[in-house]
């Protein structure tokens, strides 16, 4: 009864400050809250790469209710893209609050989190808004949610990047994390009640598909639980989406996402130097520079430390001269680059078109569990005729986009 | 999904357009209604009927 009375207090407590306090009074509140562990300091410190300039926004506390939330981490095996052995991390939240302990049976959702810039705001370290509505659907929705770092973030020793957008290698990450979640739930007080789902939104949405598509057409993976998934706003179409917003001729509000996707298949296909710096990006972006917004160079906007919004200022100001003047995606690219393989008459059988094609997510397989697709009507990122069209027929894709 | 039907498609695929509530159009602020959204579905799909009465 004691231990029963404490929580109550205990939770009461920490909602009613959470609703009334300011911000300062609330971290002060929280400071013995348990520690999900913190980023390597030598990352941050690292002068190669400078901090960011940009500072978290007044008031935010996210980080302080993801560490309230109690959650264990995840260390598991799997593989990459070509089969080769690899050690990821991530976190499972669980849900604690006082009125739902009688709950014992849980489902367990395994959540794809979205682009990240900066290697700390990841599950490992309890950091991030994703990591936030993790936390948050555990703890409302009595779920326990599994958070994978994914592949270049979090423990994963490779020292290779984050294969943005990259199918086989989400995919793999993505379901090797379950049996082991599943495993610490059957360890711990929960029970599993048998369904498993995946839900991501935008990359991560993208990441979710791909580990359903992994899952239906890899007997590996034939054996494990699979209720439903709900993959939401992702370039799931990947090679037209890519082609749209690498080589679109109208304002892009995230030139990062552009930066990235290179970076990562760069890394991921180095034999064929397509994706390299020096061959598909403008120039521009290549000159180191001593002072001003876009100062250093590209590689150490990408290496980890600058948040997606900075990268993008800079890329901006490199390009215009104005860090918030928004540039065509095009810009941004090697104009003979997207001459000879996004923009070619021979697309989508360029070398380029290949490769992305490999990564669409629609055709040559179909889902067997209940999906739910979702979309806003105005994404200028993802735009929505992207998911939409991989539900419903759509126009054919123009010859050259806009 | 036109090619999930011709690959012979037969599990329930919904489409949810973040109209309702008039808010979270765009990419950013679109974001927590999907993901509230996908949590309410997960938590009806697949239950034994007698556990949502």
């Amino acid at each position: 009864m004691k231990r029963i009375a404490k929580a109550v207090r205990s939770n009461a407590r920490a909602l009613m400050l959470s609703v009334l306090l300011p911000g300062r009074l609330w971290a002060g509140f929280q400071e013995s809250a348990p520690a999900g562990g913190e980023p390597p300091a030598a990352e941050a410190d690292s002068a190669e790469c400078p901090a960011p300039a940009l500072a978290p926004a007044p008031g935010w506390q996210g980080d302080r209710f993801t560490r309230w939330v109690a959650s264990r981490e995840l260390l598991y095996p799997s593989q990459d893209h070509r089969g080769e052995p690899r050690q990821y991390s991530g976190r499972l939240y669980l849900p604690t609050p006082w009125w739902r302990r009688e709950q014992r049976s849980v489902p367990l959702v395994v959540y794809v989190h979205g682009t990240e810039a900066e290697l700390d705001q990841i599950p490992q370290f309890n950091r991030g808004v994703e990591s936030m509505v993790g936390a948050m659907a555990a703890y409302f929705h009595n779920f326990a949610v599994a958070m994978p770092d994914l592949p270049g973030y979090g423990k994963d020793p490779s020292g290779h990047p984050h294969p943005y957008c990259h199918a086989k290698s989400l995919a793999f990450s993505v379901l090797d994390i379950i049996k082991p979640a599943l495993g610490l739930l059957a360890a711990g007080k929960l029970k599993w009640d048998g369904r498993v789902f995946l839900v991501g939104y935008s990359a991560g949405g993208y990441g979710a598909m791909a580990a359903v598509k992994e899952r239906h057409t890899n007997p590996r993976y034939a054996d494990l639980p699979l209720t439903g998934a709900a993959c939401m706003a992702g370039p799931f179409q990947f090679s037209e989406s890519v082609r749209a917003f690498l080589a679109g001729a109208s304002p892009y509000h995230r030139p990062d996402i552009q930066l990235f996707l290179l970076k990562a298949y760069d890394d991921l296909y180095p034999d064929t130097g397509l994706f390299s710096p020096a061959r598909a990006l403008n120039p521009k972006l290549l000159e180191p520079r001593t002072d001003g917004v876009d100062q250093g160079e590209l590689q150490q906007w990408l290496c980890g430390t600058c948040s997606g919004s900075l990268i993008c200022q800079k890329v901006r100001f490199r390009l215009t001269g104005s860090p918030d003047a928004l540039t065509p995606a095009r810009m941004v690219m090697n104009p003979d680059w997207l001459e000879s393989q996004l923009l070619s008459e021979a697309w989508p059988e360029t070398e380029v078109g290949r490769i992305l094609r490999e990564n669409d997510l629609v055709g040559g397989w179909a889902p067997r569990v209940p999906m739910l697709l979702a979309t806003s009507p105005t994404d200028e990122i993802v735009p929505p005729a992207t998911p939409t069209r991989s539900w419903r027929p759509g126009p054919k894709p123009a010859a050259r986009p806009p | 999904m036109a090619a999930w039907a011709e690959a012979g498609c037969t599990a329930p695929v919904s489409l949810y357009p973040l109209t309702l509530f008039g808010a979270g159009t765009d990419h950013v602020s679109g974001a927590p209604l999907a993901l509230e959204k996908a949590f309410r579905w997960f938590g009806a799909l697949g239950r034994p009927l007698r556990s949502r009465l």
